[in-house]
Order: structure tokens, then sequence, then C-alpha cells
């Protein structure tokens, strides 16, 4: 007896022994420390006195074993009078005293807490593994370590657009790029052979519609306790939005290097946000004789300026546009409201020379956001050179123009003071000498002083005339116009039987200037009666008519004609007649094709000899 | 009706004056003459004769084109001159310039732009004007 109850005590495992009544009669040290009775004398005393918790159901089972059964549980949670579980593999069983009669119970328990806590922790990482595999946005698979896809979750049969099935169906290497399939297999190899941990690749997969998708791949390889390689997790990202932007923007890149370097002679420089050069094409090299190699990322856009330059805007952008700006920012300080600025500026080269540039600076936005800057420049030495010296002609030919108008100003001037005293002279000579009229000398000499005094009036008018008169044009009454020119030499029409006949439009006006159209009318009718022929009855028939814009106003004589052929090209000119007629005036027509132009019109000419002539004055038409 | 007492010429053309005054006295136009042959001349001889108070002209017949100070500038300063006397001036002159034509309109003593060659027939306008005014 005493033998079997040191042997329970000694025992390794938690195990007790109890007599009919379930007061312990021994307890291993396991049982002492599982339960938490170290340094409570438990024996002789009841089980359920030890422990009051224990409920109906135990004392039950407890009377059958004690009846002969054997009960066992593989694993039960027992809530403690502290409020702890505690997970239990258990066995009950009667002992016997001799060959038929029970002496107790023997009760045998292991803790299985720990175990219990770790599968119940293990469960739940698995089901959230399972939820981070099924609602991933990255594509997750289990492949076998021949390739065949194990597993596969809903993102990854999405960016494939295969079903689960079908993928499932497939390995990974039927819908891999051919030209990405060598470099995939050598990382899988490597894996294996346990060179990596894992592995990750830029590579091409084979969507079901039959074009290639780029993802990034990333393997890692699960092994058994053992460590034998059981399969692969594989992750699979959707980088083609990304791979897009980029081949877009190296697409850009090279663009823009070409169009760097193609710009022999025009200076392309970049610089960041501080204006530290950032490259220097070969038009800036060219132009401004640095080469990049000095210039990139040491020195700044504002060292190929001139200072005082920088400096003179600097004040204009504080006056003006009231940006205070230190000196490095005056060329970028528009930007911060505007796209671009261009100007004009000088350009310094490493020699010290100087040369001017039109200079564009654009700001290179990321997102809204300034990353830096862009000058473009072009030599424009060339420019500058004819523009100063079209200037400097263009102030010659002014200065000229004023010295002409000056000196026709002048000669006009004292001709006519000189003309004017002679003819005064001349009238009172007559009156203090009557006598003396009837000589033939004194009257060539009066005559002849009458003709300078006319013909420096011709050239007064030539002088005066405006070439334009556009300021100064009036809406005026066309028939007016001709009627009261007709009436004024009514008197010289009646001495040589000319009639004039008015057929002008009432309702017509024209644009003009009084005294521009007075002269026109009557320098036209004026022609008419002194070039009229002497063997018919004279006359001159004024006529209208309307025609794009314009009034045409029609002088028609049945006089004596001209030869056009001989006279087209002089018939205008100053001083020319084509007349033997003892009173032609060249000069009048010149006049009148000057008034008429200064209007804005122009004179057609058509003649006949010994039939007439027809000129027709085209006027512009003012609507009424 | 009022005459003419005093004209004063003021020009440097001698066959001019000779001429006008010739014409003056057939004419009738006024009493007496004053000539001068610059507008410095006219300047400082008009000063001492307004302030004497005999004599004053009652017109004058200005050139423009003058040696020493031409007639804009007997203008400039005559007009600062003070005289009781209502003088009436006219330019007469050979320039048909129009620049100098609206210059002479900005002057509010210039009565009228005379062009020359003066015939009787003007100077009769001017007395007509005169006698009008």
């Amino acid at each position: 007896m005493n033998y079997s109850h040191i042997f329970v005590s000694q025992a390794p495992n938690a195990i007790a022994m109890f007599d009919m009544d379930m007061c312990y009669l021994a307890a291993s040290g396991k049982w002492i420390s599982d339960y938490g009775l170290e340094g409570v004398d438990i024996i002789g005393k009841s089980h359920y006195e030890v422990f009051p918790e224990i409920g109906e159901d135990w004392k039950a089972t407890h009377r059958n074993c004690l009846n002969g059964a054997i009960s066992q549980s593989a694993e039960e949670c027992f809530q403690r009078a502290d409020g702890t579980e505690q997970w239990l593999t258990w066995d009950v069983r009667p002992w016997y005293a001799n060959e038929t009669e029970i002496g107790g119970i023997i009760m045998y328990t292991q803790d299985i807490t720990a175990r219990k806590l770790a599968e119940i922790q293990l469960e739940v990482s698995e089901s959230q593994f399972r939820g981070v595999f099924e609602s991933s946005a990255i594509g997750i698979a289990i492949v076998s370590l021949q390739g065949a896809w194990v597993k596969v979750n809903a993102a990854l049969c999405n960016f494939l657009g295969y079903t689960e099935e079908e993928l499932m169906g497939l390995t990974f290497q039927e819908i891999t790029h051919p030209d990405d399939l060598e470099a995939d297999l050598a990382l899988v190899s490597d894996l294996i052979r346990g060179r990596q941990q894992y592995y990750q690749m830029e590579k091409r997969y084979l969507h079901k519609s039959g074009h290639y998708l780029w993802a990034i791949l990333s393997v890692s390889l699960v092994r058994d306790v053992k460590g034998r390689a059981q399969h692969f997790v594989s992750q699979i990202t959707d980088i083609n939005t990304q791979r897009d932007i980029q081949h877009q923007l190296e697409e850009a890149l090279s663009k823009l290097e070409g169009i760097l370097d193609s710009g022999t002679q025009v200076s392309i420089i970049s610089a960041d946000t501080d204006g530290v050069i950032t490259s220097f094409n070969i038009g800036a090299e060219n132009l401004l004789g640095y080469h990049r190699d000095e210039m990139l990322h040491s020195r700044k856009l504002e060292e190929i300026h001139l200072a005082e330059e920088l400096e003179q805007r600097r004040i204009e952008l504080s006056d003006i546009y009231g940006i205070n700006v230190s000196g490095g920012d005056v060329l970028t300080a528009m930007l911060r409201t505007q796209k671009y600025e261009t100007r004009e500026w000088r350009y310094v080269r490493k020699d010290g020379s100087r040369f001017p540039v039109q200079l564009t600076v654009t700001a290179i936005r990321d997102k809204g956001k300034i990353v830096g800057y862009l000058a473009i420049a072009a030599d424009i030495s060339e420019i500058k050179r004819v523009e100063a010296e079209m200037k400097s002609l263009l102030e010659v030919t002014r200065g000229q123009n004023a010295r002409l108008k000056n000196f026709a100003h002048i000669v006009s001037h004292n001709l006519r003071s000189h003309a004017g005293n002679i003819s005064v002279l001349i009238d009172l000579f007559f009156q203090e000498y009557p006598d003396v009229a009837a000589s033939e000398l004194v009257q060539h000499l009066r005559l002849s002083s009458e003709k300078l005094k006319e013909t420096i009036t011709h050239l007064n008018d030539v002088v005066v005339m405006n070439s334009t008169v556009e300021q100064s044009l009036r809406n005026l009454h066309l028939h007016t116009f001709v009627e009261r020119a007709v009436h004024s030499i009514g008197a010289l029409a009646g001495e040589h039987n000319v009639t004039f006949i008015n057929e002008v439009d009432s309702s017509l006006h024209v644009a003009g200037v009084e005294a521009y159209l007075d002269s026109i009318i009557i320098n036209f009718l004026t022609n008419g009666i002194k070039y009229r022929a002497e063997n018919r009855a004279p006359f001159v028939r004024i006529s209208s008519e309307v025609r794009k814009g314009y009034v045409v106003l029609n002088f028609q004589d049945n006089g004596i004609g001209m030869d056009m052929k001989l006279v087209r090209h002089k018939l205008f000119g100053m001083y020319k007649t084509f007349h033997g007629n003892k009173d032609a005036r060249g000069i009048g027509l010149f006049i009148t094709k000057n008034q008429v132009e200064a209007l804005g019109g122009r004179i057609e000419v058509e003649s006949t000899l010994d039939i007439g002539t027809v000129f027709k004055v085209y006027l512009k038409h003012e609507k009424n | 009706m009022r005459k003419i007492d005093v004209a004063c010429i003021v020009d440097d053309d001698p066959i001019y004056i000779f001429a006008t005054r010739k014409i003056m006295k057939m004419a009738g136009f006024c009493n007496s003459f004053l000539v001068f042959h610059n507008g410095k001349e006219a300047l400082d001889n008009l000063q001492a004769i307004i302030k004497s108070g005999s004599q004053v002209p009652d017109i004058i017949l200005l050139d423009l084109n003058m040696p020493i100070m031409d007639g804009w500038q007997f203008l400039d300063e005559f007009v600062k001159v003070q005289h009781d006397k209502v003088i009436t001036i006219y330019i007469v002159t050979s320039s048909i310039d129009p620049d100098d034509i609206k210059r002479a309109k900005s002057y509010e003593m210039v009565n009228n732009y005379v062009i020359k060659p003066v015939t009787e027939k003007k100077l009769q306008e001017i007395l007509h004007d005169f006698q009008a005014s």
C-alpha cells in the first residue's frame, strides 16, 4: 500500500490517488504544482474540499469510476475559481485493493493550456491569412515547385483574365513572356538551392486575351520542418500604368535631349529652383564659350548676365509690379504668375564679350510646383545690327525730308517775296508813268511778271498739298459743287460758247475737302474750255455713276482730244503741256491728280484725237 | 469814322517798304508811318514811344522772317509791354506755311494774316476792317 503511495507521489506526471470517500491518499509533485497546491496539506482531505468549484457532473463521473468505470477526455476546459481557463487531458479510473474490491480512484491529468492556446492562435492567424489572400488587391498565389498554380486569389485572376479553375490548370511558365522566362527560372533555382530567401523581378505575363502585362513578381519559398522545399508563395503587382508613364517620360526626355543638342546656335540651359545650372547644351557652349563641365551644378543662370541689367530689371520689377526680389530671382520672379517670360537681355561670354539675346525663361512644374527653370536664348546680334542700321537710315531720311520741306518753303517764300515786289513795282510804275504803258518792252515785262506770279502760285499749291487729308474729310453734296463751279466760270465759258451739262445724280455725296473738290471740278471744266474744238459747238457733260464704293464723276467733252499713245505716261506730270495752246497749264492736271489721290480716289482718262476726252474721277462714295 | 493816324511797318525788305509806303500814301491809308527793319528795333523803339505816349501806332504790319529778332520773337516780347491804346497787328508775310498761319491764330493781339504782295486792294480791306472795329 505504501509503495503505491510512494509511486504516485514521485511520478513525473500530474497524478493523484483517492480513497472511496474522494480523500487524497497521495499526489505527485507535478499535481501539486499544476493545481497551485504548494504548501497545502491535502493528504486525507476531500478533493471537493480542496476544489469546492468542482461541479456535479464531475462528481457523477467520480462516482461512476468508484463503481468500476474508466473515464477519459482528450481535452477539456476548466474554469478555475480565480477566473482563469485551464485546458486539460485527463484519465480517471478505479484502483483495486485486491482482485475484486475497488479501493478508490486514480486521477491522471495533463495541463495542455499552452498547447491549446497556440492552436487557437494558429487558427486565428490562418483565417486572417485567408482573408488577406482573398481580399488582397495584389495578386497572391501558391505555386508548386513545378510551377503549377495551386491556389490563386481573385486579384490575380482578375489581373490575368482567367477564372480560378482555368489558372489552376496552367503553370507560370506557360504564361510568362518568353524573354523573361529564363531569368525567372534562374531565380527559382537559386531560391530552391537556398541561395536566396526570396526574389523579386519585373516581368511580363500573358493575359488570357493574348497581350502581355507588366508586373512585379515577389516570390518566397515555404519549407517544411525538415527544410524540404514545399511550395512558393508569389505576389504579383500590376505596374502597367507605372510602366506607361515611365515610357512616356523616357520618350519625352529623349526628344528633349535631341532638341538640346540639335540647336547648335540656340542656347538651352536648365536650372534648379536655386538657379544652379543643371544642363547646358551645345548651342550654349557655342554661344557662350564655356564647356558644360565648367557650368553644371556649380554656376548659376544669372552669372551669364550683366549685373547692371539684372539690377535695372530688379528695380523695374519692384517699381512696376511691387515684386521685391533678390538679385538671383530677377530672371524668374514673373514666373510665379505666368508660364514663361520673354525679354531681350545681353549675355556675357567666357571671354567677357557681350551679345544681345532674346531669352525665354519657362518654369518647369511638377503637379503645379516649380521644380526648375528652362532658359532658351537666341543670339539676336544680326537682327539688332540691321535694326540699328534701319533706324539710322530712317533718321537720315527723316532729316532729309525735313530739309526738303524746309527748302520748298524757303524757295516758295523767297520767290514769292521777290515776284510780289516786282509785280507791285510794275503796277506803281504804270501809275506814275502812264505814257510808257504803250511801250512793247514794258508790256512784255508786265506779262513776264504775271507769268512768274502764276508759276509761283502753282508751286505753292504743290508745296502746301498734303499727301493725306483723311482726318479732314467731310461729306460733300456732289451736285451742288458741280453747280457752283459751273456758275463760277460761267463768264469764261460764255466767252467761248462752251455749254456745261450737269447730269450729276443729286442724291450723291462724296468724301472730300471743299477746297480740293472745288479745285478739281474747276480744273476739268477749264480744261474743257481750253481744249475745245473750234469747228463744232463745244460742250462738257458732267455725269455720275456709282461703282464699288466710289462715285465716278465723268467729264466728257467733244474737244480736240489727245493721242493717248503719246501722252499717257506724261499726262499728269508736273509742267507737262501737250497742246500748242498758249495758256496751257501742265501743272493743273498734276495738282488735280494729287488732290484726287489725297481724297482716296483716282483718275482715269480716255481720249481720241479730234473726237473728245473723258476724264473719270473716282471719289469715295459717302452714303447719306 | 476812325482813321488810322500812325501805321507801323516792321520788315527787313526795303523794296517792300518802299512799295507799301507808296501804296499807303496813294490810298490815304494813314497820316504817318513808323518803319523798323527788324523785331528788335521795333520792340525797343515802340517801348520808348509807348512810354512817352505820343505817336503810338494804331496798326502794325509785321513781317515774320527778319534778322536779329523775327516776327514771332517780337510778338512774344510785345505782348508783355503794357499799353493803353488798342494796337492792331497784321502779320504780312510771303510764308504760306500752314504751320505759320496756325501759329499766328494763337496770338490774341494778331488780327489777321496777309500774304504778300500787299496790293492797294488788300490795304483797303485792312482799312475797312479797322474802321469797322
